[in-house]
């Protein structure tokens, strides 16, 4: 025991104050704020325009919902097009206070908030960025480079041959479930809509900061947004805002002087975001579209992580080999104590890289700031208080831990350098590399049969537990699959004492298979 | 004398080669061992044995009373042949650390280990990484942590292969100290001036097999003495003397002769130089070549070789 307990303690300190661990370390932050940065960052330079078709059952929204959408994209280039003339201004249209305002066409001289809708339209009419460049050409450096001017990414159409009114109200999960699916295509509706905006007919605006401005009110008297799947969140945004613009002119409007135009201030749109697949049309949140990624993303985390901390002990184990240690050590304590000892000692490393990791999740969030990344670790915070998905996450962790720990340690003592740890390990790595795409494709059916035997076969049982997590499988289930994982575990860690023991000191190639049996079988 | 190791008819093979092949010693309390023999005689393959690191396929071991050297782990030290220490630890963090492998606390661990540097002149190097250190010094450290635990019994398979003629005189002062201290002390090797300064009982062996076990001027005893006689006298007299076996002639400088006899260990100098004055044969140079123990390793285990050679 004592003998185990220093090797552990060797082998944490030794890995811990490695290179190859620090170097972890500070990738798994860069990674996941890399991970993070991507969508945000292809989502902001992608030009592909979404389109979203409207039913308008109220009448008068749809038209004025395109044009508001419209002059909102205009105010954005127009916006920019004002910084660029401002820093790319000849000398002579510059006075000290800056840009010379009362010499520059006024559409140019104007931050977002000042452009008036009839400015807006008029840009639009006279055809757009190129024109207003054209315009502002003049009034330009000659060395000015080419504007970067943010593109339309925001397209608003009527519903090409809207289903009936009554169709639509009885049941609009059914009516618009065509063209939203991935069937929209072969059924001939329009494809690629983004979503479809149903404005029922009797929707009215609401008050500010009510239930059904929060996006909570009854469907059937708001203006529904259905989606397949989450909304990105610029567009809800960006629809939410323009709606509530018009819902609160109009308002101000109907109120004119009288004493309720300050209410009417006040009105926002009704509007709830829906998913067309979800039973009954739930409201969508990003709650619920990082609930049915975060086990099967946790589940890839988990193969990664393993992977890690794998090469990290197969390479020990080939250092202590190739240099001849391990005779010493063996002339101390038996093999099974060495090996026992190891085993510990690393999955203590991963223990800690898997706490590091989780805190490193959380304090790049909170570093981040923007609020949008705060609200998704928030609404992960959430969902991991509230769920068991932690404790079980570490548990399967701990069980993929052991399932390949003997077999990447035992690689490992017959390897004399890197290169055959390689080699060696090729055949499990890739067989690591395979689980969760076997994994994620049967997840998205959690409880279903496939996935139901996947969670009872050694070393998928975990991977696939855990991207099963949110559909609470049975108990039982898990029980069964912790219990097959564990005899797995004890018959592979026997077979790995048996070999380790010959490995370490066995000279010349790597052993075949059928030598590997003879090992097994306690010959040497 | 009390026996502290005792190998008795061991054998073991890889595969079709055969390693050990019925190999038996036993070495005595406070003896410094020498375990002789060339590549691939089975030297480490019957220290592994010995040390329970590999099982043999047949034959039993005693290690300090008991079948298996693991249980009485701490109370040996061992060098192994291929030697390698963890290269980014410090030469104290890796004697402390084997040290504790073999029951030492941690503290007194590291003082041993420290005192030990200290003495061999390697303090400076004490908080360097293994990796910083030379082939030699590393060595050096090796061979310190086999010490760090005051084991009674020292098993150093080539211990002075890789070492400097200084740090060789270092260390045969080591192994003299061991003996001074009632150590016991096994050592393997082929570089026989080692043994014949240090051991007082050797085993060689060959093919995995005893060839001599005894002491060193036993050992000596198996090959003849050989006097060296340069004179323009006749040495014919002299051939009848008992004891020798053989006369001839090694070189010719005008009248003077260089003559070489080949005696029995029974033979008496004083006898030979007797007889000389008594024949009147002139002295002109004399010397008589005590063998080698190098001679003696040539010799048995050419004999071994052409015995092996006809069963094989
Ligand atoms: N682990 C092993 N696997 C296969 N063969 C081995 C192994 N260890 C030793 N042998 C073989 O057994 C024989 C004896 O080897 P051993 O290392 O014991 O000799 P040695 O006397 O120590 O030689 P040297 O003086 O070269 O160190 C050799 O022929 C060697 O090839
Ligand atoms: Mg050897």
């Amino acid at each position: 025991m004592r003998g185990i307990l220093l090797v552990a303690s060797h082998e944490f300190v030794e890995t811990v104050r490695s290179k190859s661990f620090l170097v972890s370390l500070i990738l798994i932050p860069l990674m996941l704020g890399v991970g993070l940065a991507i969508p945000t960052w292809i989502e902001h330079r992608t030009s592909a325009m979404r389109t979203v078709a409207v039913v308008d059952l109220a009448g008068g929204y749809a038209e004025r919902l395109a044009a508001a959408v419209n002059r909102r994209h205009a105010r954005e280039v127009l916006s920019a097009l004002h910084l660029y003339v401002r820093a790319y201004a000849r000398s002579d249209f510059r006075t000290a206070q800056g840009l010379d305002i009362e010499r520059v066409p006024a559409i140019l001289a104007r931050p977002a908030d000042a452009i008036s809708d009839a400015e807006a339209d008029r840009f639009l009419a006279a055809g757009g960025a190129p024109w207003a460049l054209e315009l502002a050409r003049p009034y330009l450096r000659a060395d000015a480079p080419e504007p970067q001017l943010p593109p339309q990414k925001l397209r608003i159409v009527p519903l090409a041959d809207p289903p009936p009114a009554t169709v639509l109200l009885a049941d609009p999960a059914a009516a618009l479930g065509p063209w939203l699916h991935d069937g929209g295509d072969a059924a001939g509706k329009t494809p690629g809509l983004a979503a479809v905006i149903l404005i029922p007919p009797d929707v009215t605006g609401v008050a500010a900061g009510s239930v059904a401005a929060l996006g909570r009110g009854d469907p059937r008297r708001s203006v529904q947004i259905w989606s397949d799947g989450a909304l990105p969140r610029d567009m809800a945004r960006t629809l939410k805002g323009t709606l509530d613009d018009l819902f609160r002119r109009d308002a101000l409007l109907a109120t004119a002087g009288t004493r309720d135009i300050l209410a009417a201030d006040r009105v926002r749109a009704p509007v709830v975001a829906l998913d067309i697949s979800a039973p009954g049309g739930r409201a969508l949140t990003l709650a619920d579209t990082i609930r049915r990624i975060l086990p099967k993303a946790l589940s890839v985390m988990l193969v990664y992580f393993l992977y890690i901390n794998m090469f990290m002990l197969m390479s020990n184990t080939m250092e202590e080999r190739s240099n001849r240690i391990v005779e010493v050590l063996i002339s101390s304590i038996t093999p099974r104590t060495l090996m026992i000892g190891k085993l510990l000692g690393s999955s203590l490393v991963a223990v800690a890289m898997f706490g590091f990791s989780v805190l490193a999740f959380f304090g790049i969030f909170s570093i981040a700031g923007d609020s949008a990344v705060v609200e998704f670790a928030g609404i992960v915070l959430g969902i991991l208080k509230g769920s068991a998905i932690v404790p079980l996450l570490f548990l399967y962790f701990v069980l993929g831990y052991f399932l390949f720990a003997g077999i990447f340690l035992t690689l490992g003592a017959f390897a004399e350098s890197n290169r055959d740890v390689q080699n060696l390990s090729l055949p499990v790595v890739l067989f690591m590399a395979m689980m969760p795409v076997v994994v994620i494709a049967f997840a998205d059916d959690p409880n279903g049969t496939s996935a139901r035997v996947l969670s009872f076969l050694p070393f998928f049982g975990p991977f696939m537990m855990m991207a099963r997590a949110n559909a609470s499988p049975p108990v039982i289930e898990i029980l069964g699959s912790v219990a097959v994982q564990l005899l797995t575990i004890l018959a592979l860690l026997w077979a790995a004492a048996r070999v380790f023991r010959v490995a370490i000191l066995f000279s010349g190639r790597p052993p075949r298979f059928r030598q590997l049996l003879r090992f097994l079988r306690g010959e040497e | 004398m009390e026996t502290v190791v005792r190998i008795a008819d061991i054998h073991k093979r890889f595969g079709d080669q055969v390693a050990v092949d019925g190999l038996s010693l036993a070495v005595a309390r406070g003896e410094v061992f020498g375990f002789l023999g060339p590549n691939g005689a089975g030297k480490t393959t019957s220290i592994r044995i010995l040390l329970d690191i590999m099982s043999p396929d047949r034959g039993s071991v005693d290690v300090l009373g008991v079948r298996s050297a693991l249980s009485v782990a701490h109370r040996i030290g061992y060098l192994p042949e291929e030697r390698g220490l963890y290269r980014n630890m410090t030469a104290e963090g890796v004697i402390t650390y084997l040290a504790r492998l073999k029951g030492l606390g941690a503290r007194e661990a590291r003082r041993r280990a420290r005192a030990l540097l200290e003495r061999y002149g390697l303090a400076a190097a004490a908080r360097r990484r293994i990796r910083q250190l030379s082939k030699g010094m590393a060595q050096k450290v090796q061979v310190l942590s086999t010490l760090a635990h005051d084991p009674d019994l020292l098993i150093l398979d080539e211990p002075f292969s890789g070492l400097d003629p200084v740090n060789q005189q270092v260390l045969e002062q080591v192994l003299r100290d061991l003996k001074a201290a009632g150590k016991t002390v096994i050592f393997s090797t082929h570089v026989m001036q080692h043994a014949e300064r240090l051991c007082d009982r050797i085993l060689l062996i060959a093919r995995g097999r005893n060839i001599f076990e005894g002491s060193v001027d036993d050992a000596k005893a198996r090959l003849d003495i050989r006097l060296r006689l340069r004179t323009e006298g006749d040495v014919a007299p002299l051939s009848g003397l008992p004891a020798i076996k053989r006369v001839f002639r090694r070189s010719r400088d005008g009248d003077i002769c260089e003559w070489e006899f080949r005696a029995e260990r029974s033979l008496s100098v004083e006898r030979f130089i007797a007889a000389c004055v008594e024949h009147r044969i002139p002295i002109r140079h004399f010397t008589m070549l005590e063998p080698s123990l190098h001679d003696v390793f040539v010799r048995l285990v050419r004999a071994n070789d052409a015995v092996g050679g006809e069963g094989s």
